[in-house]
């Protein structure tokens, strides 16, 4: 009965902004449950990203709205749980138009997920630099793109 | 009759409070409704959010507790009446009434139960009128919820999960230091039944990072929920008590006395 | 500037060098080149200002960075590059910077560079070499 809301983090439906349910979390501070210790750093970037004013980047890119971080923060609570190990911490960034960006090196291979600003995730999978794949991000494919980027080289590449 | 906390402490770590009560859903309480008794309140609480509803729970005597879904024709809505500082809240769906405190830059110091429950109980009343003025029904209570979240910072008695022993009852170190490395993560839930089926105490303890400040915290939340003898109010007030001492006890008795030193127990 | 009608604009060669303000928070290692290399969200947006480099200084990009409030390190690559990613570069002269252009998707101007668009922009760049003339502020940022 405490103002907690379940994450209800559906498979293959498109992230989404609100009404959507929003990350577990209890008490009205919006203050984030943590599941593992994986996640601390990647929601403390997050969050600080936050704070950003408006036109933080001096081209006139507006400051991150709640919707934007909240929805980050699930993604990134999300990708800890899918207990995927070893998984080095992603970049945590702005986007010119009021996102925010994970992104992942990994010997040749990189992933973004971008929240943009309406709360749909896209994600790009790269290969050396060069974009393979790019699109919407769902729950399913989540699980799919993060296991690209830690598993082993296709022996069958060149 | 005045209610007298078994323990107090100078600084206690608790940073949000919730009294709620559950009832049978009012089901001509819409969202028109809600709008209509924003307007009574509007001056105490003069913003308002519009959330998901809370999914109703019960704890039933000699059974885990439950969660339940319940299904209406129209869409459900919970409503926040915020005030000014943003530190009181009101939450009303068609089957709940909830009163929040919790701590911000303007209300940093916990205001103490003795002043929490009568507001609770002011709000509440007013609530009552506005239900009977508009022939929306009397609420039947069938729960009621005292919440306290506390936190506990990382540096202030913990700094790594290893040394939670030293903050809560409920975690021993391993006697023997040469198996286990120390603990990466540490999720605690634990549940009290009441004695005469009044109700449980729920304890749960697990790392948070602070959205304000980006600090990591331990949480730890005792909720008491439970049935009142009766919806008067005398009864839920009454449940309230019983909620408010079960939650003070349990926090003594699951945290370690280092802690109470550093919060200042008296 | 918002405008219904952008066209790639041929005066601007493919050789011409555009520059682009990154702030420091745009900024990430690259642990394939071992170098600071740039976000892909810096370029993930509908208009993607730019400087034509030839039409200006370094200087005065970076001082116009300072007049609204932000410190910027440039990130240049060629207009040809941008082309070839299915961009095109168009002039937006603005009154204190008549070396403004935009870049906007070719298929689609006005709406969001694509993932993959911004992902090559951070590639294909680098950080623009310049010399700047020592001034009472040594504090001026360049790659």
């Amino acid at each position: 009965m405490i103002a907690a809301e379940t994450s209800a983090t559906l498979t293959g439906v498109p992230y989404a902004t609100s009404p959507a349910p929003f990350i577990p979390y209890e008490g009205l501070s919006g203050d984030v449950i943590l599941e593992s210790t994986w996640a601390i750093s990647p929601i403390r970037a997050v969050l600080e990203l936050a704070s950003l004013p408006e036109n933080w980047d001096g081209y006139g890119s507006p400051s991150i709205s709640v919707e934007v971080v909240n929805q980050a923060i699930r993604l990134v609570l999300d990708v800890a749980r899918l207990g995927i190990d070893p998984l080095p911490e992603p970049f945590v960034g702005p986007t010119a138009g009021g996102g925010i960006i994970l992104e992942w090196n990994l010997g040749k291979r990189e992933l973004s997920l971008s929240v943009l600003p309406d709360g749909m995730v896209e994600h790009v999978k790269s290969d050396s630099g060069e974009p393979l794949e790019e699109g919407q991000a769902t729950w399913a494919l989540l699980r799919e793109l993060v296991s690209w980027l830690v598993g082993p080289t296709d022996p069958r590449a060149a | 009759m005045e209610h007298v906390p078994p323990v107090t402490f100078s600084r206690p770590p608790v940073v949000e409070t919730v009294l709620g009560v559950q009832f049978l859903p009012l089901r001509r309480l819409t969202a028109p409704y809600a709008g209509l008794y924003w307007g009574e309140i509007r001056q105490d609480y003069p913003t308002q959010e519009v959330k998901s509803p809370l999914a109703p729970s019960v704890e039933a005597p000699s059974a885990p507790s439950e969660t339940g879904i319940r299904f209406f024709a129209e869409p459900e809505v919970r409503c926040w009446f915020i005030d000014a500082e943003g530190a009181q809240l009101i939450q009303v769906q068609r089957d709940r009434f909830v009163r929040n405190w919790r701590k911000t830059g303007g209300a940093p110091e916990y205001p103490r139960y003795g002043w929490l429950r009568p507001a609770f109980q002011r709000d509440w009343e007013r609530f009552l009128r506005f239900l009977e003025r508009e022939d929306l029904g009397g609420p039947e209570v069938n729960q009621c919820e005292v919440t306290y979240i506390n936190h506990i910072e990382q540096g202030a008695g913990w700094q790594s999960f290893g040394d939670l022993a030293k903050v809560l009852n409920l975690v021993a170190r391993p006697e023997s230091k040469e198996s286990l490395p120390e603990p990466e993560m540490l999720v605690l839930n634990v549940r009290y039944g009441m004695p005469d089926d009044q109700g449980r105490l729920h304890v749960t303890a697990q790392p948070a990072i602070r959205r304000h400040d980006r600090k990591l915290v331990l949480q730890l939340t005792l909720m008491a929920r439970g049935r009142p003898r009766s919806p008067a109010i005398g009864d839920i007030m009454a449940w309230f008590d019983l909620g408010h001492d079960w939650i003070v006890r349990g926090f003594v008795d699951v945290t370690t006395p280092r802690m109470h030193e550093i919060w200042g127990r008296r | 500037m918002a405008r219904p009608n952008w066209a790639d604009d041929p005066s601007i060669p493919d050789e011409a060098i555009l520059w682009r303000g990154i702030v420091s928070r745009q900024i990430r290692p690259n642990p394939r080149t071992q170098t600071d290399g740039v976000s892909q969200g810096a370029f993930e947006t509908q208009e993607l200002s730019v400087n034509v480099a030839a039409e200006t200084t370094a200087a005065a990009v970076l001082a116009k960075g300072k007049r609204r409030g932000v410190e910027w390190r440039l990130w240049e690559f060629t207009a040809g590059q941008a082309r070839s990613l299915g961009l095109i570069v168009d002039r937006d002269p603005e009154s204190d910077d008549p070396s403004h252009a935009v870049i906007v998707r070719a298929d689609a101007p006005g709406l969001r560079l694509r993932g993959s668009q911004a992902k090559q922009l951070a590639e294909i760049g680098r950080w623009a070499s310049v010399s700047i003339s020592p001034g009472p502020s040594s504090t001026v940022s360049v790659g």
